[in-house]
């Protein structure tokens, strides 16, 4: 009988397969959406980008071995909330999860909402000649709230189709859209910067009504804007200042964090790593090949001056609009290198699937969190019920929904200067990141018991845990950044300290989610549920 | 701890509940192959199996309300991440737990159950998908190899709209999956193996009888015409996994 095995109860199969995480890895990081829409608002660096790219996700990288590490040991849904409240305490835990997972998301959705009108409705709608209401979402604050309102509607959707239908969702459009890449890639790598120069006058003045000149014009433009970042090189401090406007599009390898309790294999530590890994790696190969196609074509100084053309105006630095009245989208410019209108359509449609498989991710990590603070007795039992009927769960979306449609409001219509707190939507998590981080430093020194009896506890540098190596490299990275953004001794960032909305808008989510943890804890203990207790438990999945 | 009869008998009285209120509870498991072993026990081995039912994909925003009827209360956690394709339900003041699968049997391979397949049995997933329920677990173990035996040694081959195991069914199924094949023979070959051994003091005809229904469903799996897609999944073998990974609820 040696060849019979040795199993227990009946088994269940999780929703995801390690391809399925590592797609959603791939898309978190994406470089369509977050890379070329965080790219084009980095024009004012001395510090080359191709640098900053690479040796940002060198220190990433051991942000991944950091969450590989905790999910082999702890492979739960809710992620970040149920490590740090299992290993620094509740308060924390509760804290930092829910204003890093949940209340800074609402930040992100008029932010997707952006990048949805930049990169998927406004070319096109240019290329099938609707014109006006190509220009109207473009160019205007009803247009951008509108898109948000799409961007809220397609996400719950996908929400409610649930996991494994997403994760479909998400193949199908990887690999569609990595179709799309490969196509613009080829067209800037065979293209030539005067083909291009003819393509984007001819194509600009169709479809989006510029003028003639838009080249020239945009150019000129960019320059008076400060527009200076180059391809590479640079003094290594420059490089550094480039990194924390580079991690708005690169730090989230690990956004599947919260989801792993539902991923196959999950306490197989080397499976992690290589699946966010090897999505960190695949990416920043893609951005510098995707980033040197555009400097061989499109030309790397015009790139920069046309996104700082357009954001010197979007963000209310000048009175003149950009000559080209559309986000400069490269995938964009590169079907303006043929003047076949299906082809062009062909190429936009299959780039604009890196938006539609990655924005399911503004929401789906952040209901498992969700989720698990409930079952921890912290918010209402209620906001962790399904719809029977749909199996949606309609009170955590709508606890993501509706406050995310008041700060969509506020930041498409710009009021009390909110258009200019993007970069609190990273700072916010990366002090979540931060929390979890020691949580993994210290874990093998106050949970010896989990450490040791987990699949991490072999690896060693010089005798020390690997998880704490990697916990102090990369939580040393983001006191780096966390320094920059809040103190920004060089005015680069403008959400720091000297930004009075930018601070009080980031405290008062701390002051909200402290309200609600202190609060249940007490109403709990009325209740006799003694909330340490609960958190001095490691949840069963 | 609950006897196998306090069980079966739970499991009808689920059943016939489900069946007045519209919500058709199949079972599978232990159970199962119990209900169809009732003629020589010689292999079944059992005490105190776990209730499994799978219920179609439609019916599944019933069964919270029903199960609460009946006296159980829902592992909300785990149903909430799984609801879609799993449930657990526990009773109340015991530690009995009913197991449900909505849809498709889904484990290391797919078993499609939509296309009516339920209405064959009464009771029970029919014979077909029950014993290929077992044989498509690539980590087989003792028990399960017993089951199969208890299947095999229990009931015939032939139709299942004759209560038999539908020999049709378990070949058209492993010749449109190649990963179910590749597991399902594998399987019946160990089972083969355990026959053969001194282990069990078996009746010759009891042996040779089942010998011959493992052959008989060899031949029609290996008779039955495959697709294109199968034949070359067949080129490429077990150096690409064949199976999806199965693990405990409890990780």
């Amino acid at each position: 009988m040696t060849n019979l095995f040795v199993r227990k109860a009946t088994g269940l199969v999780r929703s995801w397969s390690v391809l399925d995480a590592f797609v959603y890895a791939f898309f978190s990081i994406n470089l369509i959406t977050l890379g070329l829409y965080s790219f084009s608002q980095m024009y004012y660096f001395e510090g080359g980008m191709i640098n900053a790219l690479i040796i940002s996700a060198i220190f990433i990288f051991f942000e991944v071995i950091v969450y590989a590490g905790l999910i082999a040991v702890m492979p739960r849904s809710g992620g970040d909330y149920v490590w740090q409240s299992r290993i620094l305490g509740g308060a924390v835990g509760f804290i930092l999860a829910v204003t890093g997972w949940w209340f800074i998301l609402w930040l992100w959705v008029p932010l997707y909402g952006d990048m949805f009108r930049h990169i998927v409705l406004v070319p096109l709608l240019g290329i099938l000649g609707a014109r006006d209401t190509a220009l109207w979402f473009a160019g205007t604050q009803h247009g951008a709230f509108t898109a948000s309102l799409i961007t809220l509607g397609i996400v719950s959707v996908f929400i409610a189709l649930g996991m494994k239908t997403y994760a479909r969702i998400q193949k199908f459009s990887f690999y569609g859209g990595v179709l799309g890449l490969l196509v613009v890639i080829i067209l800037l790598l065979t293209g030539s910067n005067a083909a291009f120069r003819e393509g984007l006058d001819a194509n600009a003045t169709a479809l989006f009504g510029a003028q003639p000149g838009v080249y020239a014009a945009t150019a000129g433009l960019g320059v008076e804007a400060g527009a200076i970042t180059p391809f590479a090189g640079g003094a290594l401090l420059a490089v550094f200042l480039v990194m924390p406007y580079m991690v708005f599009f690169n730090l989230w390898p690990n956004w599947g964090a919260t989801l792993y309790g539902e991923v196959r294999g999950a306490t197989d530590f080397k499976r992690n790593i290589s699946g966010m890994g090897s999505a960190l790696l695949v990416t920043t190969l893609l951005g510098i090949l995707l980033l040197y196609a555009i400097g061989r074509t499109i030309g790397w100084d015009f790139y920069v001056q046309s996104g700082a053309a357009w954001w010197n105006y979007a963000w209310g630095y000048t009175e003149t609009a950009p000559a080209l009245p559309v986000w400069p989208y490269p995938a964009l410019f590169a079907a303006f290198l043929t003047s076949n209108k299906f082809f062009q359509f062909v190429v936009v449609a299959l780039m604009s699937l890196w938006w539609f498989g990655w924005c399911g991710t503004v929401f789906l990590s952040s209901t498992r969190v969700i989720f698990a603070a409930a079952f921890d007795r912290l918010l209402p039992e209620r906001v962790a019920e399904v719809n029977e009927r749909t199996g949606t769960p309609v009170n955590a979306l709508l606890l993501m929904v509706v406050p995310s449609i008041l700060v969509a409001y506020l930041f498409s219509y710009n009021i009390a200067n909110f258009a200019s707190l993007t970069l609190c939507s990273t700072l916010v998590i990366a002090v979540t990141y931060l929390g979890t981080t020691i949580s993994a430093i210290v874990l093998p020194y106050t949970k010896p018991e989990l450490y040791n009896a987990s699949p991490i506890a072999k690896y060693k540098v010089l005798g020390i845990p690997l998880i704490t190596v990697a916990g102090l490299i990369f939580g040393g990275f983001l006191v780096f950044l966390l320094y920059q953004w809040l103190f920004d001794p060089n005015a680069l960032y403008g959400i720091g300290l000297s930004n009075t909305n930018s601070v009080i808008y980031m405290l008062s989510m701390y002051v909200l989610a402290a309200a609600i943890y202190f609060g249940f804890k007490s109403a709990r203990r009325r209740e006799g549920i003694d909330i340490d207790k609960v958190h001095a438990e490691i949840p069963a999945e | 701890m609950d006897t196998i009869s306090d069980l079966y008998l739970e499991m009808n009285r689920l059943i016939e509940a489900g069946r007045r209120q519209d919500l058709q509870l199949r079972a599978f498991g232990g159970l199962a192959i119990f209900a169809h072993s009732q003629a020589n026990m010689r292999f079944f081995r059992r005490d105190s199996p776990d209730v499994d039912f799978v219920v179609p994909r439609e019916q599944r925003h019933k069964l919270e309300s029903f199960f609460e009827t009946m006296g159980y209360s829902p592992d909300k956690q785990f149903n909430l991440l799984n609801g879609m394709r799993r449930q657990i339900y526990h009773q109340e003041n015991s530690d009995r737990r009913i197991d449900i699968l909505v849809g498709d049997f889904e484990m290391c391979h797919k078993l499609p159950l939509d296309d009516q397949r339920l209405d064959v049995d009464p009771v029970t997933i029919p014979l077909a998908e029950l014993l290929l329920s077992k044989a498509q677990i690539v980590q087989l173990n003792r028990k399960d190899a017993m089951d199969i035996l208890s299947l095999l040694l229990n009931n015939e081959l032939g139709r299942d709209t004759e209560g038999k195991i539908g020999l049709d069914r378990v070949a058209q199924l492993c010749s449109q999956d190649w990963g179910l094949y590749k597991t399902v023979t594998i399987n019946l070959e160990r089972v083969e193996e355990l026959l053969n051994t001194d282990e069990f003091k078996l009746p010759v005809v009891e042996r040779e009888l089942i010998l011959s229904r493992i052959g008989e469903i060899r031949d029609a799996i290996e008779a039955t015409p495959k697709s294109l897609a199968w034949q070359l999944r067949d080129k490429i073998g077990t150096r690409v996994r064949w199976y999806e990974e199965v693990e405990e609820v409890d990780r």
